[in-house]
């Protein structure tokens, strides 16, 4: 009798996890089949289907306006994205080893001035680092975004590697130090192998926000043969001009299936990641 | 030994990525300085009809030219520019496009910064915000032995080229409000269109339409429209003044002004002459996709021309442009006649006589022109509107409103409305379409923000 109460219960979660999965998937897949509508037929909502299946919005979507294609703007965005989230790894890992396994003077202060980085609203920042970009003469090229990544300008990601290397017991390094290791090697050796969730965390999500990221490129950036996905998507929107909206679903569809394969690879670290630096904090 | 190849490698990896940021800074320094010899060369050789005999000189220039816009204006303006680089060998114009999303905010930001590109497209209302960041613009009228404005309305470049005392821009085309209506759908009511003189015509004839049809409303607008230009042209009747007193910041208009719009706006939603506003919400500044719109259901669509795009109304054989309704005894017509944007050569420009050679060829080249057609509206120059005229270019409706606003427009087009002015009508127009609280407190209320926002911008 208890078997089956528990039984119907996890029926019950089942179906509540499955319309809000559907429900949360459903914009994705509407895009996807919109891509092969007609601006009327997107207009006037008529359903999920398209009447007919037409795949010139993926073949007219791609080759944009002429100047570039699709295959420019993709490009870009992995220049743009794979050094970004290479070197924010690698700098944030540092940094929060620094953090999290040494006592110097003043970490406490500095720690703290590194988190109120975090709470500085984004709107603020953007004119002063544009004119420092700006005299740096970083315009106009991708230096804007893989420099800060360099210098390890993300405190959400150091913070977050922070709370999860306090997770770790420190018997680990010391055992490590008696056999011989150097501190450089205890982080390599010892504890980027702990951290590999939480690692794959912070590419998924400096992946994802470096991919989507609109505001930055948009100032950054001036040349069209320089521009991300972000900015060649919204390219051909005026307020005071018909657009092929189904050129614009399919390119916003194939744009995000990298995303999706890369999260699909990575779930099961990304969710291991999320959850144990959370408990262990 | 493992341990120490690792380390090893990885510090390599370090510096490589070190080393690979660092080339990367040279590069981009090497570009600048680069292009810095260029500028020098050009300002050294004789400097007066430089750009005419471009094609023969040697001398390098590069342009960048930013405008937003669709496919079908990208795709126009890159070809112009192809035919005017093929003339000048020696000139590059680097084409710097995209959507309309964050124009602005890019455009204030570079501008802030002095990196702006040389030549600007931009609002015509947004004019006060820019220049507020300081002088920005060159003056076209030093180069008018290369740029020909002859062929531009005079009264039209007065009104909004001018800025104390520069000519800064040149319009990109002539816009006109336009107020599109489906003859049909009003015949089948039994309403004609001529009969519709006042706003109270206005309101009895939304009234008969909805009655005939609960499903019927006479007139599609989205509250962005209504709350920012419609509010404006409502008010240039009454007043006929701007909103907005450029030299004492103070607003043209008193209280009861304010309450007789407010009130016209209210009465149009209580008497369903407009689609309640939760509804019509999701269409705005997009009116020609609202499903109401596609099927025949809206009478009467108000809009610039230059929104009004092939695709935007499929009812061209019954489709009529109606005169704006006006209150008694109004001072204008309140009726929108303006550019759509305009186009300016920036002050950092290190080739202006280049620059304005090129927006010659771009205003008044006949091959330019049959490119552009009316991908930024209708032509600006006379000849230019005549060309696509008889190409047969231009839809008929657009071309009679945009006679109409030539010949009755409104001087008074509220370009200089600081932003944060805007943004207080807007709130209280959506406040009234939404039905939060009576028009009395709603009219005070307005009032109050407004003189307490003047005061605050006039320090």
């Amino acid at each position: 009798m208890r078997r089956r109460g528990s039984r119907a219960g996890s029926w019950i979660s089942f179906l509540i996890i499955l319309a809000v999965g559907i429900c949360m998937i459903y914009p994705l897949v509407w895009m996807f089949f919109a891509s092969f509508k007609t601006n009327n037929e997107i207009n006037l909502g008529t359903g999920l289907l398209p009447a007919q299946y037409d795949v010139s919005g993926f073949i007219k979507g791609w080759r944009s306006t002429g100047q570039y294609t699709y295959t420019d703007y993709f490009a870009n965005t992995f220049l743009l994205v794979i050094p970004t989230v290479a070197f924010t790894v690698i700098s944030s890992t540092l940094v929060s080893y620094g953090f999290a396994r040494f006592a110097f003077r003043g970490s406490r202060l500095l720690f703290g001035i590194m988190l109120s980085t975090l709470m500085v609203p984004n709107a603020v920042l953007i004119i002063p680092r544009y004119l420092l970009f700006r005299d740096l003469n970083w315009l106009n090229t991708y230096l804007p975004f893989w420099m800060p990544a360099v210098l390890g300008c993300y405190p959400f990601f150091i913070y977050q590697e922070v709370q999860f290397l306090r997770g770790i017991p420190r018997d680990l390094d010391e055992a490590a130090r008696i056999d011989g290791c150097g501190s450089f090697q205890i982080l390599i050796r010892i504890l980027m192998p702990i951290l590999k969730p939480s690692l794959i965390s912070v590419c998924i999500f400096q992946t994802i926000w470096t991919w989507n990221d609109f505001m930055n490129p948009l100032i950054y950036i001036n040349s069209v043969s320089k521009y991300p996905l972000a900015l060649a998507l919204r390219m051909g929107l005026d307020v005071a001009a018909a657009a092929n909206w189904n050129e614009i679903m399919a390119m916003a569809s194939v744009s995000i299936v990298p995303l999706v394969i890369m999260f699909f690879c990575l779930q099961k670290y990304f969710v291991e990641g999320i959850a144990t630096s959370g408990l262990k904090g | 030994m493992r341990k120490r190849i690792l380390a090893l490698g990885l510090a390599v990896m370090m510096i490589v990525l070190m080393a690979g940021c660092s080339k990367g800074k040279d590069n981009a320094q090497t570009d600048s300085e680069s292009s810095k010899p260029e500028t020098t060369a050009v300002s050294e050789s004789p400097k007066d009809t430089e750009a005419e005999t471009a094609g023969g000189s040697q001398e390098k220039v590069t342009l960048r030219f930013m405008w937003w816009g669709s496919d079908v204006r990208h795709e126009a303006t890159i070809a112009v520019i192809q035919q005017y680089e093929a003339l000048h060998p020696n000139v590059t114009i680097e084409a710097e496009y995209g959507g309309y999303d964050g124009y602005f905010e890019k455009l204030t930001t570079q501008l802030s910064g002095g990196t702006a590109a040389d030549i600007i497209q931009y609002n015509a209302n947004s004019i006060t915000d820019l220049m507020a960041i300081g002088d920005v613009f060159a003056d076209l009228s030093e180069y008018a032995d290369v740029l020909d404005t002859s062929g531009f309305d005079e009264g039209f470049l007065k009104n909004f080229s001018y800025y104390d005392g520069r000519m800064i821009a040149l319009p990109s085309g002539v816009n006109g409000g336009i107020w599109l209506a489906n003859t049909a759908l009003l015949g089948e009511a039994g309403i004609n269109m001529e009969d519709i003189k006042t706003w109270d015509d206005f309101i009895e004839a939304g009234k008969k339409l909805h009655e005939y049809n609960s499903s019927y409303y006479l007139f599609n607008i989205d509250i962005d429209t209504l709350g920012k230009e419609l509010l404006g042209s409502m008010m240039a009747q009454l007043t006929g003044e701007d909103l907005f007193n450029r030299e004492s910041y103070e607003m043209n208009f008193t209280r009861e002004d304010l309450l007789k719009v407010f009130t016209l706006i209210s009465d149009m939603y209580q008497n369903n002459v407009l689609e309640p506003a939760a509804d019509s919400a999701p269409y705005a500044l997009k009116i020609n996709t609202n499903p109401k719109w596609i099927n025949h259901e809206l009478a009467l669509a108000y809009g610039a021309t230059s929104n009004v795009y092939t695709g935007y109304y499929d009812f061209q054989d019954t489709a009529a442009a109606m005169d704006m309704p006006e209150f008694e005894g109004a001072k204008e017509s309140g009726i929108l006649y303006m550019p759509p944007q305009m186009i300016a050569i920036a002050s950092t420009c290190e080739h202006p006589e280049v620059a304005a050679d090129f927006l010659n060829y771009f205003y008044n080249n006949e091959e330019a022109v049959k490119t552009l057609k009316d991908c930024r509206s209708i032509q600006p120059t006379e000849k230019g509107r005549q060309i696509c005229e008889e190409n047969g270019y231009l839809d008929p409706v657009l071309v009679s409103a945009v006679e109409k606003a030539m010949e009755t427009g409104t001087n008074h087009q509220n370009i200089y409305t600081p932003a944060e002015i805007v943004a207080i009508l807007q709130d209280a127009t959506e406040k009234i379409a939404y039905g939060q609280g009576d028009i009395e407190s709603i009219t005070d209320e307005t009032m109050k923000l407004l003189e307490d926002t003047l005061a605050r911008l006039k320090k």
